[in-house]
């Protein structure tokens, strides 16, 4: 069981995630921006972070790296419906741990986002 | 005296005129001889005197002659002269360029009118020969004229070539150009400066690119609000198909008719996504912002890639999927999503149209420098009326049973322009009935 963020602006991918997660026995804590997520950031120590690019208050890279700078482990996925080319790689060299995009699989999702966190000692 | 007489050999025509009266040089003639010798010798005075007239009369007559035929000479070189300089002037005059020719000394040595007219001077400040006079007047039309003078007072001294453009106050371009006149030994003599209205050249050229930057403007627009379309239509659609799903594949207790409804939600919203991804697709392939990553690429891995995804669907209706067979098949040049689109589009579309308990299979053969892959189904193939507006985007065939299919009416006009981005072509043979082939070329590489 991990203890999960997710920083997402519109309320139904907000909460089919969060549902997703919860059913699979997460801890999910939810943030609509980043002034939301900076403020749960700071008061809860979270295993992983999936955040959406495109959201109010500067954008998911601008938290990316404002978490980077205190914690360069913690795996932050980038979680986005954007198609363009080169995204994914952009993300990536930008300090993502890994990139999804939307609309997510429902079946492999939460299977997905436990591949990428840390094992737990 | 006598004895000097006697010394100097007589004239011959005096000895002949002496043996004419029968005296000699020694002997005093008898009176009637020395009559006859004077009268000879008289006569002889007289004939000179007649030449001598005749040839003075002939010389004036010449003289005469002479001057006229000098006159007439001096008369038609200067007619010559005045004919050449008209031709000189009219051709100075009929110049589209306005002309300006200086000698060493600042001297004007010719100007047209349309140097004035270019130069907004009346035609009367042409009459000036000193050069300073008329191009400070001409100045004065251009804007920060004043501030080119010292410029064109050095230039004058050099043998550089000028071309620029003038702007006038008025607003119009002029380009001039200024050149050194020499002769052919290469001695400078002047300079001659063509000047010539360009204001409506540059105006079209202007507006010609205002138009492509318009144009390109508008394009970038279009892409970039197609994504962000594609970006805001995608998320809510995350939504919709997420939730549905997270109820179908859920624990809650669920009764047949609301199961039926959810997977209408579900497909629904894929049909949409996949529309909103395959115009995204299109919008780029038209803005020429799709680029290809091109590799080598086993074209049998690209045709088990494609088929994978369509076994469902093909389960699904019935329809039997022939393993292609491939022998000794080069590799093709294309980029790995790309080419998996079009063979994931040709294949769809062949499992559609073909009727339970039919067959789609997929051949491959090297065919010159290019790849053929062949997509064969029995179906129901395509009327003559119908292969022609195939590649339209929107345009469905409608199955036999009336329903329109599945997919977004656009996978053979983004397949198309894909085939054709990789430098390949797309052809397609059919009879109603019988069934259909797709044979795509795509480049070895």
């Amino acid at each position: 069981m991990a203890r999960i963020l997710v920083v997402e602006d519109d309320l139904w991918s907000r909460r089919l995630v969060f549902e997703l997660l919860v059913q699979r026995g997460h801890n999910v804590l939810c943030a609509a921006g980043v002034s939301d997520g900076r403020q749960q950031l700071d008061t809860v120590r979270f295993d992983a972070v999936l955040l959406d690019i495109n959201i109010p208050g500067g954008g998911g890279v601008l938290l990316l790296h404002e978490i980077r700078e205190y914690n360069e482990v913690i795996p932050v996925i980038a979680f986005t419906a954007s198609t363009m080319a080169g995204d994914r790689e952009r993300f990536l060299a930008e300090g993502f741990t890994a990139h999804l995009s939307k609309p997510i699989d429902v079946s492999s999702f939460v299977a997905t986002v436990e591949s990428y966190l840390l094992p737990t000692t | 005296m006598a004895a000097g007489v006697t010394e100097v050999e007589p004239h011959p025509l005096l000895g002949q005129l002496l043996r004419k009266v029968g005296a000699n040089a020694t002997e005093v003639p008898p009176v009637a001889s020395w009559r006859a010798l004077l009268g000879l010798v008289s006569q002889g005075f007289y004939e000179s005197d007649r030449d001598r007239d005749a040839l003075e009369e002939s010389v004036e007559v010449s003289s005469r002659e002479m001057q006229r035929l000098y006159q007439d000479l001096k008369r038609r070189s200067e007619s010559e002269r005045l004919e050449q300089e008209a031709i000189m002037r009219a051709t100075l005059e009929s110049a589209i360029e306005g002309i300006l020719v200086v000698d060493n000394h600042r001297r004007v040595i010719a100007v047209n009118r349309r140097f004035a007219e270019l130069a907004r001077l009346p035609q009367s400040a042409l009459a000036t020969r000193d050069q300073w006079e008329l191009v400070s007047a001409a100045m004065k039309a251009v804007k920060r004229g004043d501030m080119m003078m010292p410029r064109i007072a050095a230039l004058q001294q050099t043998d550089a070539t000028v071309h620029e453009e003038l702007e006038m106050r008025d607003g119009s371009v002029i380009d001039w150009f200024s050149a050194p006149v020499r002769t052919p030994d290469g001695t400078k003599v002047g300079r001659v400066a063509f000047c010539r209205d360009v204001t409506d050249e540059r105006r079209t050229h202007q507006d010609r690119e205002r138009a492509r930057e318009a144009a390109e403007a508008a394009s970038q627009a279009k892409s970039l609000f197609l994504a962000n379309m594609s970006h805001e239509l995608r998320t809510p659609l995350n939504a919709v198909i997420g939730l549905a799903d997270l109820l179908l594949l859920g624990h809650d207790p669920l009764v047949a008719r609301q199961r039926e409804y959810l997977g209408g939600i579900a497909s629904s919203g894929r049909h949409l996504l996949a529309l909103v991804n395959d115009v995204l697709d299109l919008s780029k392939i038209e803005a020429g912002k799709q680029n290809l990553d091109l590799q080598s690429i086993a074209i049998h891995d690209a045709i088990a890639d494609g088929m994978a995804a369509i076994v469902p669907l093909a389960n699904a209706r019935g329809v039997m999927l022939e393993p292609a067979t491939i022998v000794a098949v080069p590799n093709v040049l294309a980029d790995r999503v790309r080419l998996r689109q079009i063979l994931y589009n040709l294949i769809s579309n062949a499992v559609k149209f073909t009727n339970r308990g039919g067959m789609v299979r997929i051949r491959a053969r090297s065919d010159g420098d290019q790849v053929a892959i062949a997509v064969i189904d029995n179906g129901v193939g395509i009327g003559p009326d119908d292969l022609s507006r195939l590649y339209r985007a929107f345009e469905q065939l409608a199955l036999p049973s009336g329903d329109r299919p599945g997919g977004t009416g656009l996978g053979l006009a983004l397949t198309k322009r894909l085939v054709e981005m990789h430098g390949g072509t797309i052809d397609v043979a059919s009879e109603l009935g019988v069934g259909t082939t797709f044979t795509v070329r795509i480049p070895v590489g």
